[in-house]
């Protein structure tokens, strides 16, 4: 049985919860069900849940700043949230997970399974990149949670290279020649990434533009990158590169 | 008055008709007779007319013998013809025309029907009455248009121009001739089309718009010289030249005049216009007699606006001579016809020569009296001429862009040949010249990319401009902005709504959740309904109030009371107010206010009317602005503050430029140990009392 703590101020939300729950994750034990942060934050000390629902938005104490006050319990954490795109880009960032409210059966599931197979807290490195975007998004140093195969890698924006898709995977490229294989779509990693210096050159390929040493015409011609690749570019994108390459041409 | 010469050569290609009507041989009789009538009308001009009247007294005399209405009507018509252009008696051919349409009316056979509105609209047109002249000519350019003559049609259209003209309205002169121009462009009928132009070169000249009208006029005379094209035309392009100070030029076409041999028509107007030449250059005594004579064959014509026209320039010819009793005669009479035709130009140039010879005089008190008037007609004038002018600089400015396109078109077609080209001559050349042949042609390519770059952004520049200039499309835009502020609908609110329901729907409680369900669609639909309004009544407002609080409180079982107090005797469903305004501050009251609180909170919305002032008072016992603050989430405070901004410029919006802007004032409220009590919101919204308009809405 897994323990879990239900922390959501609107009532109906928890008890739909609840009910999917009951009726459809059986392997799933509530606990308690609390309506603010400083509600919860006493039970969820004495009870020690293996599993944490969080709503974010919440009068007196939010989500975040209860996870502060908690990071250093063990436990996993499903992020649930109705509306609100920059909380969400801040727990994909981490590779936290999330659910979007009303929540999807299905997706509940899942979000348990992974839970099962794991069982296991988060890194604290996971909370610190989390905490760290949301106070400052676009600071260039940030770090970025990859899942692997094997778990997760935390990987500094900067030093990627390049990044390539195979299929189901990306395969990251970093500075230092490493390759890290992640678990996501190339189109996943780009939505990540968007709000840094890449850019989408290919179907497959995702550059770092600070990383980009020579560009050699063609038809749609290619990058040469900084460790010595060179990267595909395709005719469609070609004219945004060179926009993007060089902002002052007229 | 241009066309005042030219009618028949123009008018009524009415022969199209076979002749062979209904009735009997006697008919066709009679209908030949108006036939030849007709086709005279069309053949001979100058005031040559009286085989048109012959023709028409016959065909008159013989229908009303058999009693043929439409030969009645038709023979009247041309009766009317001939009075216009052969004696130049206008109230006459009223008379008579208006005769030949009330029998029209009492025949199905409109045939000819034209020709009697036509007469009709220029007889009126000649005697100063142009708003009903253009009543007629519009009818019938309608008729014509039924019957596809396309000549007639676009004839009355610059018919109704010239009497726009006439009468001071520049803009609707400028765009009915512009469209008879285009319309005759496209038919090729390019005489018709030329002589549009020329006539807008008139009015330009009229409106002291210099550089139009010579550009009008280089469009009207097309390759041809100027002294080959109408005299008319010509006299008014002289004193256009004399105006651009060209004074030789000027004399060199006043010159081309043989005015031994000019029929009366045009040697007025040849009179007037050197006339003015005088006048310009202040040689008084040379230009008195050019108007002295003009004046007397105008009165002949009885064409009451070159009447106008000429005792105008008389009086100021005698105040520059100096004669002041006979330019106070000629300035009253010219004022008094002025003022009784109301061509406010006219009027404004009456009052002026009349306060400026006051002045003279030393009677200040006229003088200024006059001044007064001829200062409040100057402004109403002055902002018809720049009508007319915008109208024109709108009009090139599309041309322009127009233009514009075109060019890049053909760029973009010129670079496909090159291409094309290249391919072909590539083959050959690499045989010869290689790779530097390719250098060559890389480089020219890029230059033509260049270049239409350039043009790109010109056409965007030009667009922009165009658009600034267009203060409808600014009053557009401020609906626009009012609409999308207005969907403007808390999303977290909205998917609170369907965790709520959804909740109802797991638990089966199928009930609750329809109730929850329908709850929620009608608020929806009450929001689309509202935002679609400028204005809704108050009692509408109310019950969304109620609704919306109503949802709130089912969400939160019930964490709060709430309560609308309604002035007792205030009339919600007569009071209007902008839609959606009081919501975003009750629902910041909800969410900032009393979520925050862990006992159990209270609201209290209060509406009361003083004058046409509408207060509302929306007062919480939450925990105070300074806590809401810190409590506040970060992410949620985005959309919460961004609420009550909207509003706050909504409301700036709403009050158009000059008006009391509603009033918004948030304090916070304290207990008696000082500790915070709540907050409360004051809006001071005007109301208004008219119906709302709706604004068109994309819901």
């Amino acid at each position: 049985m897994i323990k879990a703590i239900i922390v959501d101020d609107e009532p109906y939300c928890c008890e739909a919860l609840s009910i999917l729950l009951d009726r459809y994750c059986p392997q799933v034990e509530v606990a308690g069900v609390y309506h603010s942060g400083a509600q919860a934050l006493e039970p969820i000390r004495e009870q020690k849940p293996q599993l944490l629902f969080l709503d974010i938005e919440m009068p007196r104490m939010n989500g975040f700043e209860l996870l502060e006050k908690i990071k250093s319990l063990n436990f996993e954490l499903i992020f649930t949230t109705s509306y609100d795109q920059y909380a969400i880009k801040a727990i994909r960032f981490s590779a936290l997970d999330y659910l979007l409210k009303p929540i999807d059966r299905e997706e509940l599931q899942l979000s348990i399974q992974k839970v099962e197979q794991r069982l296991q807290a988060p890194l604290p490195q996971q909370f610190d990149l989390l905490f760290q975007r949301l106070q400052n998004p676009s600071s260039l140093f940030t770090k970025i949670a990859i899942p692997t195969m094997e778990g997760l890698q935390m990987v500094a924006v900067d030093h990627i290279v390049h990044c390539v898709s195979d299929s189901n995977y990306t395969i990251l490229t970093l500075k230092d020649r490493q390759k890290v294989v992640a678990s996501k779509t190339l189109k996943e990693i780009e939505e990540l990434l968007e709000d840094y210096h890449f850019l989408r050159v290919h179907h497959s390929n995702l550059v770092n533009l600070n990383e980009v040493t020579k560009y050699i015409k063609g038809e749609g011609g290619y990058l040469v990158m900084s460790d010595g690749s060179s990267i595909n570019v395709s005719r469609s994108r070609k004219e945004g590169l060179l926009k993007k390459l060089q902002p002052n041409r007229s | 008055m241009r066309k005042f010469g030219i009618i028949g050569l123009l008018l009524l290609a009415l022969a199209g008709r076979s002749w062979a009507g209904p009735g009997d041989a006697r008919q066709h009789a009679i209908d030949s007779l108006l036939h030849k009538a007709l086709s005279d009308m069309r053949t001979k001009h100058y005031g040559q007319v009286e085989s048109v009247e012959r023709y028409a007294d016959v065909a008159l005399e013989k229908s009303r013998a058999i009693g043929y209405t439409h030969g009645i009507a038709l023979a009247l018509a041309c009766q009317a013809f001939a009075a216009n252009m052969g004696r130049n008696d206008f109230p006459e051919a009223e008379q008579l025309s208006r005769e030949s349409l009330a029998w029209f009316d009492q025949t199905d056979d409109k045939l000819g029907v034209t020709v009697a509105h036509y007469v009709l609209g220029f007889a009126l047109f000649a005697q100063s009455h142009f708003e009903e002249a253009n009543r007629h000519y519009d009818l019938a350019r309608e008729y014509a248009r039924k019957q596809g003559n396309r000549t007639e049609e676009l004839f009355m259209m610059s018919l109704m121009g010239e009497a726009y003209r006439e009468s001071g309205d520049y803009e609707k002169a400028f765009r009915i001739l512009r469209t008879c121009a285009e319309m005759a462009e496209a038919e090729h009928m390019s005489v018709m089309a030329q002589s549009q132009y020329l006539t807008l070169a008139g009015m330009f000249v009229q409106i002291e718009d210099f550089p139009d009208a010579l550009r009008y006029f280089q469009l009207g005379y097309g390759n041809k010289r100027p002294e080959v094209i109408d005299p008319w035309d010509l006299s008014v392009y002289a004193l256009l030249l004399t105006h651009l100070h060209k004074y030789d030029s000027a004399l060199y076409y006043f010159g081309k005049f043989d005015s031994a041999r000019l029929p009366p028509t045009l040697l007025r107007t040849y009179l007037a216009s050197k006339g003015e030449y005088y006048l310009f250059r202040e040689e008084y005594a040379t230009a008195l007699p050019y108007f002295q004579k003009s004046l007397s064959y105008q009165r002949q014509m009885n064409d009451n606006n070159q009447i106008m026209r000429c005792l105008q320039d008389i009086a100021r010819t005698y105040y520059g001579l100096k004669q002041d009793a006979a330019a106070f005669q000629y300035a009253r009479e010219g004022l008094h016809l002025a003022e009784k035709s109301k061509a406010r130009q006219n009027v404004r140039d009456g009052y002026r020569q009349l306060y400026l010879l006051y002045d003279r005089e030393g009677k200040t008190d006229s003088a200024y009296s006059y001044y007064k008037r001829y200062n409040v007609l100057k402004d109403s004038v002055l902002s018809d001429w720049t009508k007319g002018e915008f109208a024109s600089f709108g009009y090139e400015q599309k041309i322009k862009l127009l233009n514009k396109e075109n060019e890049l078109q053909d760029v973009c077609i010129r670079q496909e040949m090159l291409t094309k080209n290249l391919l072909l001559a590539g083959i050959l050349v690499l045989l010869l010249l290689g790779g530097v042949y390719i250098w060559i042609v890389r480089l020219k390519r890029r230059n033509e990319e260049h270049r239409r770059k350039r043009a790109e952004d010109e056409l965007e520049i030009q667009r922009l401009e165009g658009e600034r200039s267009k203060a409808a499309l600014q009053q557009r835009a401020k609906e626009l902005e009012v609409q999308a502020l207005r969907s403007q609908m808390n999303p977290h609110f909205i998917f609170n709504c369907l965790n709520a329901i959804n909740r109802f729907i797991l638990g089966h409680e199928t009930e609750a959740a329809s109730d929850y369900l329908t709850k929620f669609s009608r608020l929806m639909r009450m929001i689309m309904n509202h935002s679609r309004h400028s204005t809704i009544t108050l009692a509408e407002e109310i019950e969304m109030l109620q609704l919306y609080l109503e949802m709130e409180r089912l969400r939160f079982k019930d964490a709060f009371d709430c309560r609308i107090d309604v002035e007792e005797d205030l009339d919600t469903e007569e009071v209007r107010i902008p839609p959606l305004l009081i919501q975003p501050f009750v629902e910041n009251a909800v969410w900032h206010g009393l979520m925050h609180k862990e006992e159990r909170g209270s609201l209290l919305i209060q509406l009361r009317v003083q004058g046409d002032m509408l207060t509302c008072i929306v007062r919480d016992n939450g925990v105070g602005r300074k806590r809401a603050g810190m409590l506040r989430s970060k992410s949620a405070e985005k959309h919460k503050s961004m609420g009550m901004q909207i509003t706050a410029e909504r409301m700036d919006l709403l009050a158009g430029p000059g008006e009391a802007k509603p009033f918004l004032q948030i304090e916070d409220l304290y207990d008696e140990t000082g500790a915070p009590a709540g907050t409360q919101v004051t809006l001071t919204i005007k109301l208004t009392t008219s119906t709302g308009t709706p604004v068109e809405a994309n819901v």
